[in-house]
């Protein structure tokens, strides 16, 4: 299925958790926020939800800033 | 020593981490700032495998975290950005910017009051980046700011204080309320000069990660802004219109005054 990952297109297996998401992406689990349709999803969920078919998907971490 | 957001803090001077030349000078200027509190903000990550040396170099330092919202134009975008700093940053503490102009980087006072009254239910404690605008920072303050950052001038312009008086007024009808004065501030006599008139603490950025040495200028702002609350609290003299001698004049050898 395709999701928008960061504002761009991605490709992904159906019904994937978070958890594998970050996974398959192999980016660090430690020092994110995932937000799913503008929706904050706790860390401790990463396991449970599953993303559907063009879900937006914003990863973030920190970053310098003002 | 101080009280901010529940917490005891010996340092005046909030620093912001962008626009510096390496990880290696903005740490090293936090050092010499003496900064207890660092603004940072969040970024979409980069699927490269490569650890966020950034979070590391804010991990071995012994300041609290103050994420911001910049960039943020709607109360709706801002909430969701402190909603996703709290989460990278396990804090409930958030720096909150809406912007409403693109030249002058003013903040749309609608909004951030619509997003402070939504955080503070949430839980947050709002530092908000407003205007020097005594109506709105009272709004604010009846939503529960405990905190305001109002403006000096224009964000990265380096102008100092541009409206003495709203300033002042500020001052005078919120002396319970934590007043930090962020943005505008473009040399260490600047930050001196608001913190003579009362302000708690100054927040920078630009002034030292633009300087052509950030890690004395970063000194030099700590130096000045201990300077400026020392004179405040010290009691600066009336100011007249007119010179008064200094030296007593009784006895002055050669006068022919009885007195």
């Amino acid at each position: 299925m395709q999701i928008i990952l960061n504002n761009k297109s991605y490709s992904t297996q159906d019904k994937i958790t978070l958890h594998d998401l970050i996974k398959e992406l192999n980016c660090s689990n430690v020092n994110i926020a995932i937000a799913v349709n503008l929706a904050i999803v706790p860390y401790s969920n990463y396991h449970e939800f599953c993303l559907n078919a063009n879900d937006k998907v914003e990863i973030v971490t920190a970053f310098q800033g003002g | 020593m101080w009280q901010v957001a529940g917490v005891n803090l010996q340092s005046r001077f909030l620093l912001g981490s962008a626009g510096y030349p390496s990880l290696e000078v903005l740490k090293e200027s936090i050092i010499n700032a003496k900064t207890e509190i660092i603004t940072v903000s969040l970024t979409r990550v980069k699927f490269n495998n490569q650890n966020n040396q950034f979070f590391e170099t804010l991990a071995s330092l012994p300041s609290y975290i103050l994420p911001n919202t910049a960039g943020c134009y709607s109360a709706r975008e801002a909430i969701n950005t402190a909603k996703l700093a709290r989460e990278v940053f396990k804090t409930n503490w958030i720096k909150l910017e809406v912007i409403g102009d693109d030249y002058t980087l003013q903040p749309n006072s609608l909004e951030l009051i619509k997003a402070s009254e939504a955080l503070i239910k949430d839980g947050f404690i709002v530092f908000p980046y407003c205007i020097d605008d005594i109506v709105i920072c009272q709004e604010l303050v009846n939503l529960g700011c405990e905190i305001l950052m109002p403006i000096a001038s224009p964000i990265g312009s380096g102008q100092g204080i541009l409206n003495r008086f709203n300033l002042t007024l500020l001052r005078e009808r919120f002396p319970d309320i934590n007043l930090i004065i962020d943005a505008g501030i473009g040399k260490p006599s600047h930050a001196t000069d608001v913190m003579e008139m009362g302000f708690d603490g100054v927040l920078l950025n630009s002034a030292v990660s633009n300087a052509v040495n950030p890690m004395e200028m970063a000194l030099s702002f700590n130096l000045a802004i201990q300077s400026g609350r020392l004179a405040y609290e010290a009691g600066l003299m009336p100011q007249r219109d007119f010179a008064v001698n200094s030296t007593p004049y009784f006895n002055r050898p050669f006068s022919e005054s009885k007195a």
